[in-house]
């Protein structure tokens, strides 16, 4: 019974392994661990505590900041309390924060630091009529807030309250998880908003867990397993893959010091699953690539030896061939001396399954850590399904597809080829849009899930695209645009593109640069360069991203090779509505923004005066003006 | 003798202090007195004599005349590092760290003379010095890393950091000694704006939250007129003004050394 809900998991793990740790934070520059009592007193006290500041039964709560311990304390007191907690991305903007507040009708705020109160302040007349107090788990450098903002409440406070309500209610916790029904609502979670505002998905105890049991067949946690918190809290992947598991698999979770250290504490932590992004992978490979072409001869000539060698077996591997003796032996023995170490350098040395979602990711990409030996799988997910619809299962393993269905889940395509959903991991609705809610599911009650696809003759799933992005050249040529996107963004130097072509005579692109890898790349060279805008329009730089097009354009169909480029003057940022938090391109956004380039593409122009409003950080508007160059591609 | 309240208050007093290297007079007659918790800043033109100032303080500099005494004790005839000990701590205009050092170790050497060391201790490593260094380590941590924001920058030698976090390493140091005085010299020049506008909020949190009185000497007058309680001006060796920022800019020396005069 208590392993039905989120909150009876915290109550069993702690009566069955009371002093085994449950989470560590990297705090002060060491590994500071919470143990499984520790962390049941806590969600108990936080709840008492916020019940008794005025929190109802029924209330949602919402909660902005980084990946910390208190997060997940925050989002298990709440639902202890009865009620509904969600999340913000810690890095959105003050009116994207306005948005969700309200939205999700947030009585109590939970907050990180100072950053982020400041940001809530400057909102604070739009949402002051439904929000009540703000708690606050790191005071430093506040404590002149307090007396100025009677609503602000620090964390240690809530839960000092609730130490004394528990002299009364000692057994709180356990009472509130043998009556929560594992069928009510646990937390709502925004969905991506790649093609509208934002809208909260509400999932039940029983969706996460079953997902996390289901995809559990397929890949299991064990006991005492260690995984690192990277991933936004508020996002699907986060919330199942490693909150939802670690509580079901009493694993240890840990969250690392700063989002600047993480890569240094996963070096430090070497977990044992990890799970992210395209981008996160993209990422990876950049800094690999960007640290060998800063290598000496030696090392540099060993890793591409031993990289060329481990990609030739992997697609051998992947596509049921042999790969030949040599290459085999060759790459067994440069494994063990190169990859193998280079792995545990980037921190994986110990991941036993890696998983990667959220969006299509480049197949070069996914071979490539194929080959550097990790077991990594795709995973075809959205929040509406509990972050997972369908894997990889074992060793059938392709790169193009994103694996079949979790057991006990129906996965098949609506007659206009959009992938649907069905099982005990689809969501109950949307928060407060019962339109929005029907809209999503078919007459017989499947999930749409807005991607379309097909599944191939081995009864893999193919994604295509969001199905309203397919698009359509003047000729009658259907193409998807991320396709093209993922592969240019495997370039070590592009960041970020968008492909357009929608009703034009052929494929254009826009692109944004690698600040780092080109910068690098133009110094050793003897380029020199003033800011990224200078850079951006150097004609070497066009040079050199005009062959990684050309390469790239070997690989697609003579009508889908993009014809015409331009590089952008700043990179694409979620702060300016150009990606959605989780870094994926807003299309009609983009091209909205650079309407007037995108035509010059097609006109034949060499070059376009750009003007458009950007946002900096603190939320300072401003206009951008400059010269974007626009070049060819030759075949 | 028993202080009287007012007394009691002030923290650093400075009578009729007059400094010249030969013929040079760098500082004439100065009469300052810096309150327990003050943000108390001190600007004036290039060769005003600020940073003299600063380093007559911590007794770098002997002065010719004049008596200089914090929390109650006499200044003069001090060497450096035993007003240091007293609780002042500064940092310098051009950043003055170890740059082959880790973020880490600058910082714990500004913290070295709070340790109970002992040659055979240290190399025996007894289990009272191995305890007294965790302590501080932990100290160190807590109070002074975790607070300037340094935790990314650990274990990166200062050598590579950018100039403003080197500032900051900077400022760090100075912390670790557990000062009852900060001494601020130049902290922002050199620094971009938006360096600045952390810096300052690091300024703030020091003062507030850590209590610590501090004097700050800077270029710039933005920021010190926003932040600072009381501000003296100095020119030509000589205090022009002193006061709340609001009193000081309307004063008509100050606005002739810094505008030159109307004709």
């Amino acid at each position: 019974m208590l392993e039905n809900t989120l909150i009876g998991l915290v109550v069993k793990n702690a009566s069955e392994m009371p002093d085994d740790v449950a989470m560590r934070e990297k705090r002060y520059g060491v590994w500071s661990p919470m143990t499984w009592r520790e962390l049941q007193e806590n969600v108990q006290r936080f709840a008492l505590g916020l019940l008794a500041l005025g929190f109802e039964e029924g209330n949602s709560l919402a909660i902005i900041g980084d990946n910390k311990p208190e997060w997940i304390i925050a989002e298990l007191g709440s639902m202890a309390a009865g009620g509904l907690p969600t999340g913000a991305y810690p890095d959105s903007l003050a009116d994207e924060m306005a948005y969700l507040i309200s939205y999700s009708n947030a009585r109590f705020l939970v907050v990180r630091d100072q950053e982020q109160v400041d940001k809530i302040l400057v909102i604070w007349d739009k949402i002051r009529d439904n929000v009540e107090k703000m708690i606050v788990w790191d005071s430093r450098g506040m404590s002149h807030y307090y007396g100025e903002y009677p609503f602000l409440e620090r964390f240690e406070k809530v839960l000092e309250i609730g130490t004394g309500e528990e002299q009364s209610q000692k057994d709180y916790l356990l009472k509130k998880a043998e009556k929560i029904d594992p069928t009510q609502p646990a937390m709502m979670l925004t969905t991506s908003g790649t093609t509208a505002l934002p809208k909260l998905s509400v999932l039940s105890h029983e969706n996460l867990i079953f997902s996390c049991e289901s995809f559990g067949e397929v890949v299991k946690m064990e006991k005492g397993d260690e995984i690192l918190s990277a991933a936004p809290l508020s996002w699907i992947g986060e919330q199942m893959f490693n909150v939802t598991r670690f509580l079901k698999a009493g694993a240890h979770y840990n969250f690392p010091e700063e989002t600047e250290t993480l890569r240094k504490d996963l070096l430090e932590l070497q977990p044992f699953h990890f799970g992210g992004t395209p981008v996160v992978w993209e990422f990876l490979i950049s800094t690999i690539q960007a640290a060998m072409d800063n290598a000496d001869f030696v090392k540099r000539y060993f890793y591409n030896l031993a990289i060329r060698t481990a990609l030739k077996c992997t697609e051998a591997n992947l596509a049921d061939k042999n790969a030949g003796h040599w290459n085999r032996i060759l790459n067994r023995i440069l494994s063990f001396l190169v990859l193998r170490p280079l792995k545990n350098k980037v921190g994986l040395g110990r991941v036993k399954v890696a998983i990667t979602g959220g969006g299509g990711i480049s197949p070069e990409v996914f071979k490539y850590f194929k080959a550097l030996g990790l077991d990594l799988r795709q995973v075809f997910g959205q929040s509406e399904c509990g972050g997972i619809a369908t894997t990889h299962k074992g060793d059938d393993v392709r790169p193009e597809t994103v694996g079949v269905s979790i057991p006990n889940v129906e996965v098949k395509l609506s007659e206009d080829g959009e992938i649907l959903v069905k099982g005990k991991n689809v969501h109950l609705g949307y928060y407060k849009n019962e339109k929005a809610t029907q809209e999503g599911f078919t007459k017989d009650g499947f999930l749409r899930t807005g991607d379309a696809g097909y599944f191939g003759e081995d009864g893999h799933l193919y994604v295509f695209d969001r199905a309203k992005d397919i698009m359509t050249l003047d000729d009658g040529t259907r193409f998807a645009p991320q396709d093209i996107e993922t592969r240019l963004k495997f370039s070590a130097y592009i960041n970020e593109a968008m492909i357009c072509g929608g009703n034009r005579p052929y494929v254009t692109a826009l692109v944004s640069i690698d600040l780092e890898n080109v910068g690098n790349w133009a110094k050793k060279r003897g380029i020199s360069f003033t800011t990224f805008q200078d850079l951006s329009q150097r004609r070497e730089v066009y040079k050199l991203v005009q062959e990684e097009i050309r390469k790239i354009n070997e690989r697609f169909p003579a009508n889908i090779r993009i014809n015409r480029f331009a590089i952008l003057l700043k990179q694409l940022h979620p702060d300016d509505g150009e990606l959605t938090r989780t870094r994926k391109v807003r299309r009609k956004f983009v091209n909205e923004r650079y309407n007037a380039l995108i035509t010059d593409l097609y006109q034949f122009r060499k070059q376009h005066d750009l003007d458009i409003e950007i946002r900096y950080e603190d939320g300072r508007i401003s206009t951008f003006k400059g010269t974007v160059a626009i070049e060819e591609v030759y075949a | 003798m028993a202080m009287t309240a007012a007394k009691r208050d002030v923290l650093l007093e400075i009578e009729n202090l007059h400094l010249s290297f030969g013929g040079v007079k760098v500082l004439n007659e100065i009469n300052l007195s810096v309150k327990r918790g003050d943000l108390f800043s001190i600007i004036g033109p290039n060769g005003a004599g600020k940073t003299s100032l600063l380093n007559c303080i911590n007794m770098h500099y002997r002065t010719q005349h004049g008596g200089i005494t914090f929390d109650g004790e006499e200044l003069n005839g001090l060497k450096p590092h035993a007003v240091a000990a007293l609780g002042i701590a500064r940092t310098f205009q051009k950043v003055e760290l170890f740059q082959g050092m880790t973020v880490l170790d600058n910082i714990k050497l500004g913290r070295h003379f709070l340790m109970k060391l002992s040659f055979l201790g240290s190399f025996l490593r007894l289990p009272n010095i191995v305890r007294d260094e965790i302590k501080h380590r932990e100290e160190i941590e807590a109070e002074i890393i975790d607070f300037m924001g340094l935790s990314s920058f650990r274990y990166s030698p200062v050598g590579i950091l950018p100039f403003g976090v080197r500032k900051r390493v900077d400022m760090a140091r100075a912390l670790a000694m557990s000062p009852k005085l900060l001494l601020l010299d130049e902290i922002m020049s050199g620094m971009a704006v938006e360096e600045k506008e952390d810096i300052a909020s690091y300024i703030m949190d020091v003062h507030r939250d850590l209590r610590v009185t501090i004097i700050w000497i800077e270029h710039d007058l933005a920021p010190v007129m926003d932040l600072s309680e009381r501000v003296c001006v100095l020119n030509f060796g000589t205090k022009i003004a002193e006061g709340t920022p609001d009193e000081v800019q309307k004063n008509s020396q100050v606005i002739e050394a810094y505008l030159g005069r109307q004709k």
